[in-house]
């Protein structure tokens, strides 16, 4: 039954990722995000991979619950990998028949799938340790500064809250739907595409009727409890930022800085410059 | 033969997790063809959940459930059709109703019985007269009245000419006279055409009026069956099940605890009003 | 001048045909006046369609009159600046407990009135810890809205209002969709509000149960008032009340029987007590 599917996938634990404030984990995903992107070679990779074990163990959910998000992704990762690996032009490596494989093909493929898994499972962690209300309330002071170009930043996040808030109450509402219109005899399983779809107009007629009621309705308890959409509102818990807040975005500064710090160090140069080491070790021993 | 035999059905809602709450726990009973059956009890209590399992809407966990003698849950029933002989008519109209005009949505379920358009039609047709709804058939269902969408619902049921009517609370939001009407209606349906009814009803005074058998459900278990007045002036079955005790139990009590004697077997209004006229 | 002033009040809504023009007019008000004290307990009855939760809206403002006035607290609803101040004083709580809660977490609904106010996170805690206090739903606090019942719910937007310190207390229909125990549940406590915390009671029904709980009950029918007297006189007009579709209370009818058959009653009791006076 469609009852099973839960929403808002997150997982009640007590630890400090769990505490942080909301804009501080949007932030920080923001710059995991972006430092998978501008990663060019292997000590960023190595910096992100400990950026994200680190959050991993602060956040206390079991990893197998993380990486639950990957599973839906399998078929992405598949196909990705596979395109860089046989489509990419470079020294070849190996091959058969017409399928060349590059060197520049492995590390490209291997990048991206890094890369995917890497973006999952980072954003899981924020979904995991943040309720949906905390997060629209950390988008929404986040986001404020767009008030300046007229973006009714306000009035979005309290939309994103009330949707939030009417899904548990429409997929009820499916369900009692399918069970009335299957006790006429529809049928939301059998035949083709066409006909599937066209089974689901008595499911979708009464869903939409009902959602416009209820908007309609709710627009009216809104009003009558003096609801003018562009007031200035306060808010019953408004986000304070505590020591542990600030502490984690001197980290993330470090970070971002260490990550863009390893752009400037050329893999050739590390060599020779461990290669003239080991001249340097060499000539020691010999003397 | 009893037209339904359920035996030991139990049903959970969060299989995956591995609390043990049953939405229904162990619940066996059987109803005869012809009975007018109200269900009864707290909401929450599980009276949903049961009347989804008599067409097969949702599937025990264990237990069986037998419709006229065969398991709906051997591998060669037929459950489709089994939705045609057990109609359901759900609490909110607006969730069943979507074709443009009343008509076409009363002939959706004929339809899917299998009737050719032309027969669906017409059958639809007859019923909306029977129904004394006639007028609307050109309307569009979202346009009606409460009260009207409530008939077309029901007539989008009625024309699978089903031998089992379930209805979920069918009196809950509509006005007195209203009621008095669909009672009366559904109550010639059983005397004349022998149609087997089961309703959920929180109105217990309208239990003692209309039903012959009453199922009282608590917390996923049915605490009692049995006739009307077996069932309400059980005191201990009442408070389990955390319901109000109708006005005519209540004259009874109140009677006797003045000191007269009233037979609180006969509780229906007239019977009720002929003892306390004796008094 | 009451609370609540009434004057007139007629509305009207368009008929549109399928090219969006106007094609006739449905009055659903039609000249109705009536003034509510403060601290009254009215129940408004009327079976479906009969405009009484169009009277509803029109007490704070969502719907504005076509003719006549409504004025609250001597403000009228027709000038739209001083309709916060109107919905500051009349609190409404609407028939489907689903469409109006608006956050997800029981304090945060409680909250939604006095946040679009400018209260200070302060004054709202305190706030929202005495009104659930008084409803007697304190355990609710934190719960999850999509998991509580109707009736929680209900009592969840009761809260809201309280905090707002609503003088007035606008009730469309709240237990229609309710269950018995739940209806009970609700009604004493909006009684015991009234009672106790003063505020103004206008409870819309068609349940004619629920009008033994009022001091004063106004009958419509077909956008009128047919009929505006206490309860126990309410229910001896029973010609009127058939004629508007509302069939006597149970006990009522009872005890009316019981009369025409020479049993010493008045024919208006409403409750089990009251009935079995005859026997004494």
């Amino acid at each position: 039954m469609i009852r099973d599917i839960t929403l808002g996938q997150y997982y009640k634990k007590d630890s400090i990722v769990h505490s942080l404030d909301p804009r501080v984990k949007l932030v920080a995903t923001l710059i995991f995000l972006i430092s998978l992107f501008i990663s060019t070679n292997i000590f960023a990779y190595i910096l992100a991979t400990a950026y994200l074990i680190t959050a991993i163990i602060l956040c206390k959910v079991p990893f197998g619950f993380i990486i639950r998000g990957l599973k839906s992704l399998l078929l992405l990762l598949f196909i990705s990998i596979a395109f860089n690996l046989f489509l990419t032009p470079g020294k070849v490596v190996f091959s058969f028949y017409a399928i060349n494989i590059t060197k520049e093909g492995i590390i490209l493929a291997l990048k991206m799938a890094i890369r995917l898994v890497y973006l999952v499972i980072g954003s899981s962690i924020l979904t995991l340790t943040t309720t949906p209300s905390k997060l629209t309330d950390g988008l929404e002071k986040g986001l404020s500064f767009l008030n300046v170009i007229k973006v009714p930043v306000a009035e979005i996040a309290l939309m994103m809250s009330i949707a939030l808030r009417f899904i548990p109450t429409l997929i009820e509402e499916v369900d009692k739907i399918m069970n009335a219109q299957m006790s006429r005899g529809a049928n939301f399983e059998k035949g083709n595409l066409i006909e599937k779809a066209k089974a689901l107009i008595p499911l979708l007629v009464p869903l939409f009727v009902s959602a416009f009621k209820r908007a309609n309705d709710l627009a009216y308890a809104m009003e009558s409890r003096c609801y003018v959409g562009d007031s200035k509102r306060t808010k019953l818990r408004p986000l304070k930022y505590k020591r542990i807040d600030y502490i984690t975005y001197i980290y993330l500064l470090v970070f971002i800085i260490l990550i863009f710090l390893t752009r400037y160090i050329k893999i050739d140069s590390t060599l020779s410059i461990m290669g003239s080491f080991r001249g340097a070790l060499k000539l020691y021993y010999e003397r | 033969m009893p037209i339904f035999e359920v035996k030991n059905i139990k049903y959970t809602y969060d299989k995956y997790e591995n609390s043990l709450k049953y939405a229904l726990n162990d619940i066996s009973f059987n109803i005869e063809k012809k009975d007018f059956v109200a269900l009864i009890g707290k909401s929450g209590s599980g009276k949903s959940t049961l009347i989804s399992h008599l067409n097969g809407l949702y599937k025990a966990d264990s237990g069986d459930i037998l419709y006229s003698g065969n398991s709906i849950y051997s591998k060669d029933y037929d459950l489709n059709s089994l939705r045609f002989k057990v109609g359901i008519v759900f609490q909110y109209p607006d969730y069943q109703l979507f074709s443009e005009t009343v008509i076409d949505d009363v002939a959706f379920g004929a339809i899917k019985k299998g009737m050719s358009k032309d027969e669906a039609y017409k059958k639809s047709l007859e019923v909306l007269k029977f129904l004394n709804i006639e007028y609307l058939k050109d309307e569009s269902p979202f346009n009606l009245s409460g009260g009207e969408k409530r008939k077309v619902a029901f007539a989008g049921v009625f024309v699978m000419e089903p031998e089992v009517l379930i209805f979920d609370e069918p009196d809950a939001g509509l006005d007195t006279m209203s009621k008095i009407n669909f009672y009366n209606f559904i109550k010639s349906l059983n005397n004349d055409y022998g149609t087997t009814v089961i309703y959920i009803t929180h109105n217990l005074d309208d239990v003692v009026e209309y039903a012959n058998k009453v199922i009282v459900m608590s917390d996923g278990k049915l605490i009692k069956m049995g006739k009307p007045y077996e069932v309400l002036s059980d005191e201990k079955v009442m408070k389990e099940a955390d319901l109000e005790l109708p006005y005519s139990i209540s004259i009874c009590n109140k009677v006797k605890s003045m000191g007269y004697d009233i037979d609180n077997t006969k509780l229906t209004f007239s019977d009720l009003l002929d003892s306390l006229k004796k008094l | 001048m009451g609370n609540i002033d009434v004057k007139n009040l007629i509305v009207e809504f368009d008929i549109f045909n399928a090219d969006n023009e106007v094609v006739s007019k449905k009055r659903v008000i039609d000249d109705i006046s009536f003034s509510v004290n403060e601290g009254d307990f009215v129940c408004i009855i009327g079976k479906n369609g009969s405009g009484k939760s169009t009277l509803a809206k029109c007490l704070n403002g969502l719907i504005i009159p076509t003719g006549g006035d409504v004025l609250i607290y001597g403000m009228n609803t027709k000038n739209e600046e001083q309709l916060i101040d109107i919905r500051k004083n009349i609190g409404m709580a609407f028939q489907n407990p689903d469409n109006q809660i608006v956050a997800s977490i029981v304090e945060e609904d409680v909250a939604f009135g006095m946040e679009n106010l400018g209260f200070s996170p302060e004054e709202m805690d305190k706030r929202i810890d005495e009104s659930l206090k008084i409803l007697g739903i304190q355990e609710l606090r934190f719960a999850q809205t999509s998991k509580i019942s109707g009736g929680q719910k209900q009592k969840v937007s009761l809260a809201g209002i309280l905090c707002m310190k609503s003088k007035i207390l606008v009730l469309d229909e709240p237990t229609s969709m309710i269950d018995k125990n739940g209806r009970l549940d609700l009604l004493n406590k909006v009684y015991e509000l009234n009672k106790k915390e003063k505020i103004t009671v206008i409870l819309i029904s068609h349940y004619i149960e629920e009008i033994s709980f009022a001091d004063r009950v106004i009958v419509m029918n077909q956008g009128k008032i047919i009929l505006d007297d206490t309860p126990k006189n309410v229910v001896l007009k029973d010609e009127l009340l058939n004629n508007a579709g509302i069939e006597l209370p149970y006990i009522t009818r009872m005890a009316k029987e019981l009369k025409s058959f020479g049993k010493k009653l008045n024919g208006n009791e409403f409750s089990v007590e009251e009935l079995c006076q005859f026997l004494k």
